[in-house]
Protein backbone atom coordinates (compact mmCIF):
# COMPACT_ATOMS: atom_id res chain seq x y z
CA UNK A 1 0.00 0.00 0.00
CA UNK A 2 2.37 2.32 0.89
CA UNK A 3 4.55 1.59 -2.42
CA UNK A 4 1.17 2.12 -4.34
CA UNK A 5 0.75 5.63 -2.37
CA UNK A 6 4.16 6.80 -2.90
CA UNK A 7 4.14 6.10 -6.98
CA UNK A 8 1.14 8.31 -7.15
CA UNK A 9 2.82 11.04 -5.26
CA UNK A 10 5.69 11.01 -9.31
CA UNK A 11 2.69 10.13 -11.08
CA UNK A 12 1.69 13.21 -13.41
CA UNK A 13 -1.69 14.40 -13.95
CA UNK A 14 -2.64 13.09 -17.05
CA UNK A 15 -1.32 9.60 -15.50
CA UNK A 16 -3.25 9.98 -12.66
CA UNK A 17 -6.61 10.95 -15.34
CA UNK A 18 -5.64 7.94 -17.75
CA UNK A 19 -5.86 5.35 -15.07
CA UNK A 20 -8.93 7.12 -13.01
CA UNK A 21 -10.62 7.16 -16.23
CA UNK A 22 -10.05 3.18 -16.26
CA UNK A 23 -12.24 3.25 -13.32
CA UNK A 24 -9.41 3.58 -10.49
CA UNK A 25 -10.68 5.82 -7.87
CA UNK A 26 -8.03 5.39 -5.81
CA UNK A 27 -6.24 7.52 -8.82
CA UNK A 28 -9.19 10.06 -8.92
CA UNK A 29 -8.64 10.74 -5.03
CA UNK A 30 -4.73 11.61 -5.36
CA UNK A 31 -5.93 14.22 -7.98
CA UNK A 32 -8.72 15.42 -5.36
CA UNK A 33 -5.81 15.67 -3.03
CA UNK A 34 -3.92 17.67 -5.11
CA UNK A 35 -5.96 20.20 -6.79
CA UNK A 36 -9.00 20.87 -3.93
CA UNK A 37 -6.71 24.01 -3.17
CA UNK A 38 -6.53 25.52 -6.59
CA UNK A 39 -10.26 24.60 -7.50
CA UNK A 40 -11.02 26.40 -4.19
CA UNK A 41 -8.99 29.27 -4.55
CA UNK A 42 -10.53 29.97 -8.19
CA UNK A 43 -14.21 29.13 -7.09
CA UNK A 44 -13.72 32.05 -4.18
CA UNK A 45 -12.35 34.79 -6.69
CA UNK A 46 -15.12 33.66 -9.23
CA UNK A 47 -17.75 33.44 -6.36
CA UNK A 48 -16.69 35.92 -3.50
CA UNK A 49 -18.22 33.84 -1.27
CA UNK A 50 -16.29 31.02 0.93
CA UNK A 51 -20.12 28.69 1.14
CA UNK A 52 -20.22 28.94 -2.50
CA UNK A 53 -16.89 28.25 -3.05
CA UNK A 54 -16.68 24.79 -1.28
CA UNK A 55 -19.99 23.74 -3.07
CA UNK A 56 -18.26 24.47 -6.47
CA UNK A 57 -15.06 22.22 -5.62
CA UNK A 58 -17.83 19.02 -4.81
CA UNK A 59 -19.67 19.62 -8.33
CA UNK A 60 -16.38 19.94 -10.36
CA UNK A 61 -14.69 16.86 -8.95
CA UNK A 62 -17.91 15.14 -9.29
CA UNK A 63 -18.35 16.28 -12.97
CA UNK A 64 -14.95 15.76 -13.50
CA UNK A 65 -14.96 12.15 -11.95
CA UNK A 66 -18.22 11.01 -14.20
CA UNK A 67 -15.80 12.73 -17.47
CA UNK A 68 -12.64 12.16 -16.74
CA UNK A 69 -12.84 8.77 -19.38
CA UNK A 70 -12.79 10.96 -21.96
CA UNK A 71 -10.09 13.39 -20.49
CA UNK A 72 -7.74 13.94 -24.45
CA UNK A 73 -4.67 14.81 -22.54
CA UNK A 74 -3.82 15.92 -26.34
CA UNK A 75 -6.22 18.65 -25.93
CA UNK A 76 -4.63 20.28 -23.02
CA UNK A 77 -3.19 19.43 -19.30
CA UNK A 78 -5.84 17.88 -17.28
CA UNK A 79 -5.42 21.22 -14.87
CA UNK A 80 -6.56 23.07 -17.41
CA UNK A 81 -9.40 20.93 -18.09
CA UNK A 82 -10.29 20.92 -14.24
CA UNK A 83 -10.33 24.38 -14.25
CA UNK A 84 -12.60 24.92 -17.26
CA UNK A 85 -15.28 22.80 -15.46
CA UNK A 86 -14.48 24.70 -11.99
CA UNK A 87 -14.74 27.97 -13.92
CA UNK A 88 -18.19 26.84 -15.49
CA UNK A 89 -19.21 25.91 -12.31
CA UNK A 90 -18.59 28.89 -10.49
CA UNK A 91 -19.97 31.04 -12.83
CA UNK A 92 -23.33 29.52 -12.65
CA UNK A 93 -23.37 29.72 -8.80
CA UNK A 94 -22.11 33.21 -9.30
CA UNK A 95 -24.96 34.33 -11.65
CA UNK A 96 -27.20 32.78 -9.18
CA UNK A 97 -26.00 34.31 -6.00
CA UNK A 98 -26.44 38.01 -8.17
CA UNK A 99 -29.89 36.95 -9.22
CA UNK A 100 -30.92 36.53 -5.37
CA UNK A 101 -28.88 39.33 -4.26
CA UNK A 102 -30.84 41.57 -7.16
CA UNK A 103 -34.39 40.63 -5.83
CA UNK A 104 -33.54 40.97 -1.80
CA UNK A 105 -31.14 43.82 -2.51
CA UNK A 106 -32.05 45.66 -5.63
CA UNK A 107 -29.31 47.83 -7.04
CA UNK A 108 -26.72 47.81 -4.03
CA UNK A 109 -26.28 44.02 -4.51
CA UNK A 110 -22.91 44.90 -5.85
CA UNK A 111 -21.85 47.00 -2.58
CA UNK A 112 -23.10 43.78 -0.24
CA UNK A 113 -20.03 42.30 1.11
CA UNK A 114 -20.54 38.75 1.69
CA UNK A 115 -19.58 38.12 5.58
CA UNK A 116 -18.61 34.98 4.85
CA UNK A 117 -15.01 36.31 3.50
CA UNK A 118 -14.93 37.00 7.22
CA UNK A 119 -14.34 33.17 7.84
CA UNK A 120 -11.93 33.07 4.58
CA UNK A 121 -8.56 31.40 6.32
CA UNK A 122 -5.24 33.39 4.99
CA UNK A 123 -2.21 31.99 4.07
CA UNK A 124 0.17 34.49 6.23
CA UNK A 125 1.81 33.39 9.36
CA UNK A 126 1.73 36.27 11.68
CA UNK A 127 0.73 38.03 14.99
CA UNK A 128 -2.56 38.88 15.74
CA UNK A 129 -2.40 42.51 14.97
CA UNK A 130 -1.00 41.69 11.54
CA UNK A 131 -3.98 38.80 11.27
CA UNK A 132 -6.69 41.50 11.47
CA UNK A 133 -4.45 43.83 9.09
CA UNK A 134 -4.05 40.84 6.63
CA UNK A 135 -7.65 39.98 6.58
CA UNK A 136 -8.55 43.53 6.12
CA UNK A 137 -6.37 43.67 3.27
CA UNK A 138 -7.77 40.51 1.49
CA UNK A 139 -11.06 42.10 1.95
CA UNK A 140 -10.54 45.30 0.33
CA UNK A 141 -8.78 43.27 -2.38
CA UNK A 142 -11.77 40.87 -2.51
CA UNK A 143 -14.11 43.57 -2.90
CA UNK A 144 -12.41 45.35 -5.54
CA UNK A 145 -11.89 42.00 -7.66
CA UNK A 146 -15.57 41.33 -6.89
CA UNK A 147 -16.07 45.13 -8.78
CA UNK A 148 -14.29 44.06 -11.72
CA UNK A 149 -16.33 41.62 -14.40
CA UNK A 150 -16.60 38.32 -13.80
CA UNK A 151 -13.87 37.32 -16.99
CA UNK A 152 -11.25 40.43 -15.97
CA UNK A 153 -11.07 38.93 -12.22
CA UNK A 154 -10.68 35.17 -13.61
CA UNK A 155 -8.07 36.08 -16.30
CA UNK A 156 -5.92 38.37 -13.73
CA UNK A 157 -6.26 36.12 -10.77
CA UNK A 158 -5.20 33.12 -12.67
CA UNK A 159 -2.41 35.18 -13.41
CA UNK A 160 -1.60 36.07 -9.87
CA UNK A 161 -2.72 33.62 -8.00
CA UNK A 162 -1.16 30.51 -10.35
CA UNK A 163 1.19 32.11 -12.22
CA UNK A 164 -0.67 30.61 -15.47
CA UNK A 165 0.68 31.66 -18.50
CA UNK A 166 -1.70 33.40 -20.86
CA UNK A 167 -2.27 30.67 -22.97
CA UNK A 168 -3.19 28.43 -20.41
CA UNK A 169 -5.19 30.89 -18.63
CA UNK A 170 -7.06 31.35 -22.93
CA UNK A 171 -7.81 27.25 -22.77
CA UNK A 172 -9.40 27.63 -19.65
CA UNK A 173 -11.67 30.63 -20.61
CA UNK A 174 -12.08 29.45 -24.01
CA UNK A 175 -10.59 32.62 -25.42
CA UNK A 176 -7.54 33.58 -27.50
CA UNK A 177 -4.39 35.05 -25.99
CA UNK A 178 -4.71 38.25 -27.28
CA UNK A 179 -7.99 38.71 -25.55
CA UNK A 180 -6.47 37.26 -22.32
CA UNK A 181 -4.03 39.93 -22.77
CA UNK A 182 -6.73 43.03 -22.93
CA UNK A 183 -8.79 41.46 -20.24
CA UNK A 184 -5.61 41.33 -17.89
CA UNK A 185 -4.64 44.79 -18.82
CA UNK A 186 -8.41 46.24 -17.80
CA UNK A 187 -8.68 44.70 -15.36
CA UNK A 188 -5.49 46.19 -13.56
CA UNK A 189 -6.59 49.43 -15.03
CA UNK A 190 -9.42 49.08 -13.10
CA UNK A 191 -8.04 48.20 -9.72
CA UNK A 192 -5.48 50.38 -9.95
CA UNK A 193 -8.49 53.20 -10.24
CA UNK A 194 -10.47 51.75 -7.08
CA UNK A 195 -7.90 50.54 -4.91
CA UNK A 196 -5.50 53.81 -5.16
CA UNK A 197 -5.67 55.53 -1.48
CA UNK A 198 -7.71 52.64 -0.13
CA UNK A 199 -4.66 51.70 1.58
CA UNK B 1 0.89 59.90 -27.06
CA UNK B 2 3.77 57.78 -27.62
CA UNK B 3 3.90 56.08 -24.06
CA UNK B 4 0.30 54.79 -24.22
CA UNK B 5 0.87 51.95 -26.72
CA UNK B 6 3.57 50.59 -24.44
CA UNK B 7 0.64 50.50 -21.75
CA UNK B 8 -0.17 47.03 -22.01
CA UNK B 9 3.51 45.36 -22.93
CA UNK B 10 4.13 47.11 -20.10
CA UNK B 11 1.41 44.45 -18.24
CA UNK B 12 2.78 42.02 -20.72
CA UNK B 13 6.67 42.50 -19.47
CA UNK B 14 5.18 42.06 -15.79
CA UNK B 15 3.84 38.81 -16.01
CA UNK B 16 6.38 37.43 -18.55
CA UNK B 17 4.90 37.36 -21.78
CA UNK B 18 7.48 38.98 -24.01
CA UNK B 19 10.02 37.62 -25.83
CA UNK B 20 13.28 38.86 -25.21
CA UNK B 21 13.93 40.68 -27.78
CA UNK B 22 10.48 43.01 -26.76
CA UNK B 23 11.54 42.55 -23.10
CA UNK B 24 14.87 44.51 -23.86
CA UNK B 25 13.44 46.98 -25.80
CA UNK B 26 10.93 47.97 -23.00
CA UNK B 27 12.70 47.60 -20.60
CA UNK B 28 15.20 49.92 -22.11
CA UNK B 29 12.20 52.53 -22.74
CA UNK B 30 10.78 52.14 -19.33
CA UNK B 31 14.55 53.57 -17.79
CA UNK B 32 14.51 56.53 -19.69
CA UNK B 33 10.60 57.43 -19.30
CA UNK B 34 9.32 58.94 -16.28
CA UNK B 35 5.67 58.10 -17.16
CA UNK B 36 6.49 54.67 -18.34
CA UNK B 37 8.80 54.25 -15.53
CA UNK B 38 5.45 55.44 -13.04
CA UNK B 39 3.20 53.18 -15.10
CA UNK B 40 5.32 49.90 -14.34
CA UNK B 41 6.00 50.86 -11.03
CA UNK B 42 2.05 51.45 -10.36
CA UNK B 43 1.73 48.35 -11.72
CA UNK B 44 4.14 46.11 -10.25
CA UNK B 45 2.50 47.28 -6.78
CA UNK B 46 -0.20 46.56 -7.64
CA UNK B 47 0.51 42.89 -8.38
CA UNK B 48 2.49 42.71 -5.06
CA UNK B 49 -0.89 44.07 -3.58
CA UNK B 50 -2.73 41.42 -4.74
CA UNK B 51 -0.44 38.35 -4.27
CA UNK B 52 0.63 39.44 -0.16
CA UNK B 53 -3.40 39.44 0.18
CA UNK B 54 -3.05 35.91 0.86
CA UNK B 55 -4.60 33.02 -0.73
CA UNK B 56 -8.01 31.70 0.34
CA UNK B 57 -7.42 29.00 1.71
CA UNK B 58 -9.99 25.78 1.38
CA UNK B 59 -11.60 24.51 5.12
CA UNK B 60 -8.75 21.38 5.94
CA UNK B 61 -11.62 18.60 5.68
CA UNK B 62 -12.58 19.46 2.44
CA UNK B 63 -10.78 16.74 0.16
CA UNK B 64 -11.86 14.35 2.23
CA UNK B 65 -15.53 15.15 2.17
CA UNK B 66 -15.37 15.25 -1.77
CA UNK B 67 -13.50 12.11 -1.72
CA UNK B 68 -16.86 10.85 0.58
CA UNK B 69 -18.94 11.98 -1.83
CA UNK B 70 -17.58 10.40 -5.10
CA UNK B 71 -17.72 6.93 -2.65
CA UNK B 72 -21.12 7.42 -2.60
CA UNK B 73 -21.94 8.44 -6.21
CA UNK B 74 -19.65 4.66 -7.31
CA UNK B 75 -22.02 2.45 -5.44
CA UNK B 76 -25.24 4.01 -7.32
CA UNK B 77 -23.23 3.70 -10.09
CA UNK B 78 -22.24 0.04 -9.54
CA UNK B 79 -26.20 -0.45 -8.50
CA UNK B 80 -26.53 0.99 -11.98
CA UNK B 81 -24.58 -0.72 -13.82
CA UNK B 82 -26.25 -4.18 -12.22
CA UNK B 83 -29.13 -2.88 -13.68
CA UNK B 84 -28.78 -1.10 -16.84
CA UNK B 85 -31.62 0.92 -18.50
CA UNK B 86 -32.10 -1.55 -21.14
CA UNK B 87 -32.54 -4.01 -18.65
CA UNK B 88 -34.49 -1.96 -16.07
CA UNK B 89 -37.63 -0.68 -18.42
CA UNK B 90 -38.28 -4.29 -19.76
CA UNK B 91 -38.14 -5.42 -16.20
CA UNK B 92 -40.29 -3.54 -14.38
CA UNK B 93 -43.05 -3.88 -17.49
CA UNK B 94 -43.07 -7.31 -16.78
CA UNK B 95 -43.48 -7.31 -13.15
CA UNK B 96 -46.17 -4.52 -13.61
CA UNK B 97 -47.31 -6.80 -15.88
CA UNK B 98 -47.10 -10.14 -13.57
CA UNK B 99 -48.70 -7.64 -10.62
CA UNK B 100 -51.95 -7.30 -12.56
CA UNK B 101 -52.48 -10.37 -13.82
CA UNK B 102 -52.56 -11.80 -10.56
CA UNK B 103 -54.20 -9.36 -9.26
CA UNK B 104 -56.45 -10.40 -12.26
CA UNK B 105 -56.81 -13.46 -10.76
CA UNK B 106 -56.79 -13.60 -7.41
CA UNK B 107 -60.81 -13.23 -7.29
CA UNK B 108 -61.26 -16.20 -9.82
CA UNK B 109 -62.58 -19.51 -9.31
CA UNK B 110 -59.83 -21.80 -9.88
CA UNK B 111 -61.94 -23.58 -12.28
CA UNK B 112 -61.87 -20.58 -14.57
CA UNK B 113 -58.31 -19.97 -14.23
CA UNK B 114 -57.10 -23.84 -15.20
CA UNK B 115 -60.07 -25.92 -16.92
CA UNK B 116 -61.36 -23.19 -19.25
CA UNK B 117 -61.44 -25.85 -22.29
CA UNK B 118 -64.23 -27.67 -20.15
CA UNK B 119 -67.80 -28.18 -20.27
CA UNK B 120 -70.12 -27.09 -17.31
CA UNK B 121 -70.40 -30.91 -16.13
CA UNK B 122 -66.98 -31.80 -16.31
CA UNK B 123 -66.31 -28.65 -14.53
CA UNK B 124 -68.66 -29.53 -11.60
CA UNK B 125 -67.65 -32.72 -11.36
CA UNK B 126 -64.15 -31.94 -10.87
CA UNK B 127 -64.68 -29.05 -8.46
CA UNK B 128 -67.92 -28.57 -6.97
CA UNK B 129 -69.26 -24.66 -6.87
CA UNK B 130 -65.93 -23.76 -8.83
CA UNK B 131 -63.70 -24.63 -6.48
CA UNK B 132 -61.72 -22.33 -3.90
CA UNK B 133 -60.64 -18.70 -5.43
CA UNK B 134 -56.73 -18.71 -6.32
CA UNK B 135 -56.34 -15.55 -3.40
CA UNK B 136 -57.47 -18.02 -0.63
CA UNK B 137 -55.89 -20.79 -1.58
CA UNK B 138 -52.35 -18.52 -1.49
CA UNK B 139 -53.84 -17.54 1.65
CA UNK B 140 -54.30 -20.69 3.29
CA UNK B 141 -50.90 -21.56 2.25
CA UNK B 142 -48.99 -18.80 3.96
CA UNK B 143 -51.11 -19.82 6.89
CA UNK B 144 -50.51 -23.13 7.14
CA UNK B 145 -46.16 -22.02 7.24
CA UNK B 146 -46.87 -19.89 10.29
CA UNK B 147 -48.59 -22.64 12.26
CA UNK B 148 -46.36 -25.13 11.71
Amino acid sequence: MSLQMDLKAVETDEELAFRAGQGSQSHFSALVDRHTGLVYRVAFRITGSHMEAEDVVQETFLRAFKAVDRFDPAKGGFRTWLLAIARNQSINTFNTLKRKALRFFGDRAGDRNDSSSEEVLISTQQGVEDQLAAKQELLAVQTALMDLPERQRTALMLKVDEDMSYSEIARIMKTSTSSVESLIFRARQQLLKRMQGRR
Amino acid sequence: MECRKYQLEISLLIDGELNESSAANLNEHVRTCPECRAAYEETEALNGRLKNAGLPLPPPALARKVKERLAGETSVADERALFPQWVRVPLIAVIVLLAIGIGNLAGRQMTEIIYVAQTDEQLEQLLPEGGPVLAGLLTEMTYEEDTQ
